[in-house]
This record gives structure tokens, sequence and C-alpha cells, in this order.
């Protein structure tokens, strides 16, 4: 095989990047969760129970889920067992309270905080879960908590 | 023995320049892909490759400085083989390493774990993370390519073991930052194995780097006959040293070893000159690298 030169596969590697600048669906999920809330009108949501937090969590869930074109199926539970249906794809999300360094790190991936302040990486705060690698779900769902973060900055 | 010949202290010092501009550019290669490591495989493998570069480059400027220093008593032949003895203990630091990540690739892989590439926030805009990775990689195959084209001629004319493998190492640099790009961008499409599968071909590189610096030094340090420079094939100018020596000496052992940059010639036999012939006059090959004969030796037979 001929050996690509340096210089072409910059300028191979440059031209790709262009064409997926281009692109929406990048990056994509590997397995569909956008798509399906999508396609199904269904966003399947895990809410953390806890005491007194669960309405603001509904409702940060209720406008993600129409920001997506679909209604927020809800069903409550520990965290322990939410992320493992998580995990299995039998839920789309879960919103609940989880710190930055959280220990559940290993099984789901974690939006930022839709409050305006930082907290410390170790304490819980309102976040969102998705599958681990759902790249595309975790960036859409990224972008409506920072609008929400700019909502009540505004407000 | 000075390290290099007069003619060839512009070019040492040239390469000397050229390793402190390597570990400039290379720290500074690492440090932005610290950054931006995330939780890629694939960035993982190269950014420990990029911070593996930064070995060779150490070494030479180490063994500089060793080779100047004069013999001692205790070491009555100099420091010259410093450099292949510190090319050793890296190359198989190099190879255990590229052994452990492809380990921990493959693991990846068989765990089918989904490599969660998310967004970043910089000076105040979200965007993928990827896209940053990409730019990290892009950039940190840049100044090696260029330093490592730079450093080639001067290897060769330096006749430096460890000065050349590290230019050949750096100038297939770029592949290692492809294989980065190709591994996010695939995961950017939807395939969560791409991340993987890059961080196991850079994973491969890099042992292979291990395998061929340890080549190199252990020719060197187990007195064998001086090598090609990048390769494993016997030099041709020691060949024809060697038949010049035999010539000369019918029925004697002409064994020849490399320390250093140098060739040592020693010839045993029965019958020894009683006027041992110049140098000059022994080497036929190269006249460029006609310096590198250090000295012949002659030793008598016992029967």
């Amino acid at each position: 095989m001929k050996r690509l030169k340096p210089i072409h596969s910059v300028l191979l590697a440059s031209g790709c990047l262009l064409l997926l600048a281009g692109c929406d669906d990048f990056p994509a999920d590997p397995e569909g969760t956008m798509k399906q809330v999508q396609t199904s009108g269904v966003m399947r949501t895990g809410i953390v129970s806890g005491p007194g937090v669960e309405a603001e969590e509904r409702r940060l869930a209720a406008r993600a889920a129409d920001a997506a074109g679909a209604r927020p199926q809800f069903e409550e539970g520990s965290s322990e067992v939410l992320l493992r249906r998580l995990e299995k794809g039998e839920l789309d999300v879960v919103f609940g309270q989880f710190a930055k360094a959280s220990p559940m790190k290993e099984k789901a991936a974690f939006t930022a905080s839709p409050e305006a302040k930082s907290p410390p990486s170790d304490e819980p705060v309102m976040r969102a879960a998705v599958a681990l690698g759902e790249n595309r779900w975790l960036m859409f769902l990224s972008a409506q908590m920072k609008k929400e973060r700019a909502d009540e900055a505004g407000s | 023995m000075k390290p290099v010949p007069d003619h060839l202290q512009s070019d040492l010092k040239h390469a000397i320049r050229l390793e402190w501009w390597t570990l400039a550019w290379q720290t500074s290669i690492v440090v932005v892909m610290y950054f931006v490591l995330g939780s890629s495989q694939a960035m993982k493998s190269a950014w420990m490759e990029d911070l593996l570069g930064l070995v060779p480059a150490g070494i030479f400027l180490l063994s500089v400085h060793f080779e100047r220093q004069p013999p001692t008593p205790k070491f009555p032949f100099g420091f010259l083989r410093v450099n292949s003895l510190a090319f050793l203990a890296s190359a198989s630091v190099l190879v255990f390493m590229g052994a452990y990540l492809l380990y921990d690739s493959v693991s990846k892989l068989i765990a089918m774990e989904h490599p969660t590439l998310g967004p970043i926030t910089l000076f105040g805009e979200t965007i993928w993370i990827g896209w940053v990775m990409m730019a990290a990689l892009a950039y940190s195959v840049i100044p090696p390519v260029i330093i490592g084209r730079l450093k080639q001629p001067v290897s060769k004319r330096l006749r430096d073991k460890v000065l050349h493998t590290d230019a050949l190492m750096q100038k297939a640099d770029w592949m290692t930052g492809l294989a980065g790009i190709l591994g996010v961008s695939g995961v950017g499409f939807g395939f969560w194995w791409a991340d993987s599968v890059a961080a196991a071909l850079i994973a491969l590189d890099i042992a292979h780097d291990g395998l061929r610096a340890a080549r190199v030094a252990i020719a060197e340090l187990s007195d064998g006959m001086p090598r090609e420079l990048g390769g494993t094939k016997i030099d041709k100018d020691a060949k024809a040293l060697k038949s010049v020596l035999e010539k000369r000496h019918p029925g004697s052992e002409v064994r020849l070893r490399e320390t250093g940059r140098f060739i040592a010639a020693q010839v045993t036999g029965p019958h020894l000159p009683d006027e041992p012939a110049p140098l000059e006059d022994l080497w036929t090959g190269d006249p460029a690298y006609s310096w590198r004969l250090a000295n012949v030796s002659y030793a008598p037979k016992r029967d």
C-alpha cells in the first residue's frame, strides 16, 4: 500500500471535519436515545424519590421533554434502581441529586446542574443522568440545563 | 576521546538544540492534551505516547553530557555506552506501557464500554468536547513531525542511534494523531468501539517503538557487529573494514563492535604486525564516516 504523506492525511482529516461540521446529528447516540424520544414522543423519566425535591425535578423534566417534542412518563424510585434501568435502556433519563464526583459516575453520565452557582464537586445537586455514551442526548439535556440556568439568572 | 570529531561539533550543537525544542514543544502538547482527556481511551493512549515522547530527547541530552566525561579509574573506557544503557531502560518502559494500554483498551472493547464525550464550556461557549479533542490531537502532531524531519539528517551525520530512533518515532507521530482523530470522530458518528480500537492501535505503536529502541540498544550492549542506523542489518562500512583487516591478517580472527558512535576492531591471531597500519588506510567505506574507527587492537592468540 502506498503510504499516506502527513500533509495528505492532515488535508483528509480537515476535509472530514468540515463535512462533519455541517452535520446535525453530530455527535450521535450509539443507542439512539434522542431519536427514540423524538419519534416515540415519550421521554421515559426516572425521578429519584426523596423529601421535597421532586416537584422541581418534574418541572425540569417536563420542560426538557417539551423541547424534544415529547411528553414525560414518570417513574419514581431509588437512584440505584433507576440508574440500573437507565443503563439497561429501560429509561431515557433520570433526574435526581448527584454530586459532580458521584460514585455513580461509572454507571451514568451526568449533565451540569441547572443552578446558577457551581457547587463543590462532592455536593449533590440536581442533575439529569443519561446512559453512558449517549452523547447527543447528553448534549441536548446539557443545553436544556444551561437554558434553565440562564432563565434563572434572568428572572 | 571527544564525543564527536571537530567537524561535527556544529551538528552536535544543532542536535542538542533540536532536543531542547523537542522537550519544550512536547511538554506543551502533554499539557494541552491533559486538559481534554475526558473519558476517551484513544486520548489516554495518545497522551501517554506524547508523554513517553519526552524520554528519548531526555536520554539524548543526558548521554551527550555523559559522553563528555573523561574516563575514570572505575570506568576506564569512559561513558560512551550510557546512551544505549538508558535507551534499553526506556525501551522496556515503552514496551510495558504499550502492553498495559493495549490490555486496557481491549478490555474496554470486550466490556463494550461506551465512551461518554459530552459538552465542554470554553470562553462561555458550550461545544462538544470531541471537537476540542480533535483540535488537540491535530496540534499534537505538528511539532513532532517537523522536528523529527529536522533531526533525521543530523542524526545520520552524527551516527547517533538515540537521536535517529527519536526522529523516526516523531516522524511517525502523525499516525497516532490520525488514529486518535478517527477514534473520536467515530464516537461522534455513534460508533462507540472506534475509541477503543484507536486506543489499541496507538498502544501497539507505543510497544512497537519500544521494541525498535530495544533492538538498537541490545545490539550495542552485547558487543554486536555495528548495525546500520535504524536497522538490524550489519553496517556496510563495518563489513568493508572487517574484510580489509582480514586480508591484511590472514588466519586471524577479526571482530568489530560499536561503542556509542564509534567502532573498535580487534584482531586476534598468531602473526601480529610489528608496525600496525595507520587507521586511515583501513577505512574503505564512506569517507564521511572514517572518524568512526576509533582503534584497532591486536591480540596474540592463545593456543
